[in-house]
């Protein structure tokens, strides 16, 4: 038998009962932490699981949503610092190339504005600057099995979606595309309202961005009331892309 | 925050403990452990966040009911959790502590300072199940993490008396004056079993300091 260590008695007295109202968690270093790992452990284990509400659920899995986008914009960020200096020398001649790729392009697409939607979305995709993004099951039961893609041209601002196993809505209820925008803090962009005739049939959709994009980061789809929404709760997330 | 004289004024009061007895438990089954999600999280993936939910949402409302007065007080500390926990994702080093350790270390900090600023106390009737490991309504003893389940072993080769202290302190957030009071001992003898209780629970499990950098 050994003697006990007063210092290390007097640490997990304090780990213990730091949720006491005199108490406070002691720093860390010393032993500290490895006291307050057992000690979460311990009452995790006291506790054991309990089944989460299906609310929580859709809350939780919004909350995870809206961190991931965030997430996005950040990243974002951190690359343009390091890629692409404001008012560079080289930003500029890089800028104007952009938009004469984007007058080239929005040319192209307004004289195949007359073709079947499914050709317009090919014409995209043919083109050097588009991004296809496959979309993932969101967390809402309303998803069904949907799969397929996002193609986005940035240069054109312009897109589509196209989707199968997304199951029909009923008349209340419309969905709603949300664009996140990694050059924009706040709320994801309106990306638009449709509906689904058949889920078991391809339906593509044109992108209907309500502002410019200027870093198309992420792309959601929500279930909302018919006449669509400005601020998405994000109850129902059916689909989801490019996170 | 306890300062050098706390540390002082038991430092008369040595006395042998029974630490070298203690069995030691084996260590987690790394094969029974999932790889960690934390790392995907802080790359902002949320298929990674989505998983991470499934795997740990049950365990976090399980301790967020126990300290929480309300349902939805625990959904909020259950939400305010797991952004944390997120946030705190690129700090998640795997050589210091399993994913499990990590959550539940955040969870434990952050219902503590939920309760201080919310000068709210638990639900007193937790008071009378206590001194057993009983199982939750809506349990699943399969449903454990491995850290979790090793952790529910060891606490039952504890002393009754030190199990049962350590379950109204850390699974039900009583007081020390509390727990004298409702189980008839001293105050001295509540604070001498809770504490010697973890010391030889983290001897049990192993747990080490290493690598303070892998704090939450």
């Amino acid at each position: 038998m050994s003697e006990p260590d007063p210092r290390l008695e007097a640490l997990a007295e304090a780990i213990v009962f730091a949720h006491e109202a005199e108490a406070a968690l002691p720093a860390p270093g010393g032993g500290v932490l490895a006291l307050e790992r057992t000690a979460a452990l311990a009452a995790a284990a006291f506790a054991g699981p309990v089944a989460v509400p299906e609310r929580l659920q859709r809350r939780l899995a919004a909350a995870g949503l809206a961190f991931c986008a965030e997430r996005a914009r950040e990243l974002a960020k951190d690359g343009a610092g390091r890629t692409a200096p404001r008012g560079s020398a080289r930003g500029i001649p890089m800028f104007l190339l952009g938009v004469a790729a984007g007058i080239v392009l929005w040319f192209v697409l307004r004289a195949d504005a007359e073709l079947p939607i499914e050709r317009q979305r090919d014409t995209l995709l043919a083109t050097r600057n588009a991004t296809r993004l496959q979309w993932k099951a969101g967390p809402s039961p309303l998803r069904g099995l949907v799969e397929g893609d996002v193609v986005w041209s940035h240069d054109s601002q312009h897109g589509f979606l196209r989707f199968r196993g997304l199951p029909p809505l009923d008349d209340d209820h419309r969905f709603q595309l949300w664009i996140v925008d990694g050059n924009r803090d706040g709320a994801p962009v309106d990306g638009g309202l449709f509906s689904v005739a058949d889920a078991g049939a391809d339906t593509i959709v044109p992108i209907r961005a309500a502002l410019p994009i200027g870093s198309a980061k992420a792309f959601v789809v929500t279930v909302e009331p018919r006449g669509g929404v400005v601020v998405s709760k994000q109850e129902h997330v059916v689909a989801i892309a490019g996170l | 925050m306890p300062d050098a004289s706390a540390f002082a004024a038991v430092a008369p009061m040595r006395v042998l403990i029974d630490h070298d007895l203690a069995p030691v438990m084996r260590a987690p089954d790394r094969k029974r452990m999932p790889l960690p999600l934390l790392p995907e999280i802080a790359a902002g993936d949320p298929a990674a966040v989505d998983a991470f939910l499934k795997r740990h949402q049950n365990m976090v409302f399980g301790l967020a009911r126990r300290f929480c007065r309300s349902a939805e007080d625990a959904e909020d500390a259950t939400q305010e959790i797991f952004v944390e926990a997120w946030k705190s994702a690129g700090r998640f080093d795997a050589t210091a502590g399993s994913e499990t350790t990590f959550l539940m270390t955040i969870a434990r900090r952050r219902l503590i300072d939920r309760a201080r600023r919310q000068g709210r106390r638990p639900p007193t009737a937790l008071l009378e199940d206590a001194g057993s490991l009983a199982e939750q309504p809506g349990a699943d003893r399969a449903e454990l993490h491995e850290e979790v389940r090793l952790a529910k072993e060891a606490l039952e080769q504890l002393r009754p008396e030190q199990r049962h202290v350590l379950d109204l302190a850390l699974g039900q957030g009583r007081t020390h004056h509390e727990i004298s009071a409702a189980i008839g001992i001293p105050l001295g003898t509540v604070k001498s079993h809770a504490r010697r209780g973890l010391i030889r629970l983290r001897e049990m499990l192993g747990v080490e300091d290493r690598n303070e950098g892998g704090t939450p």
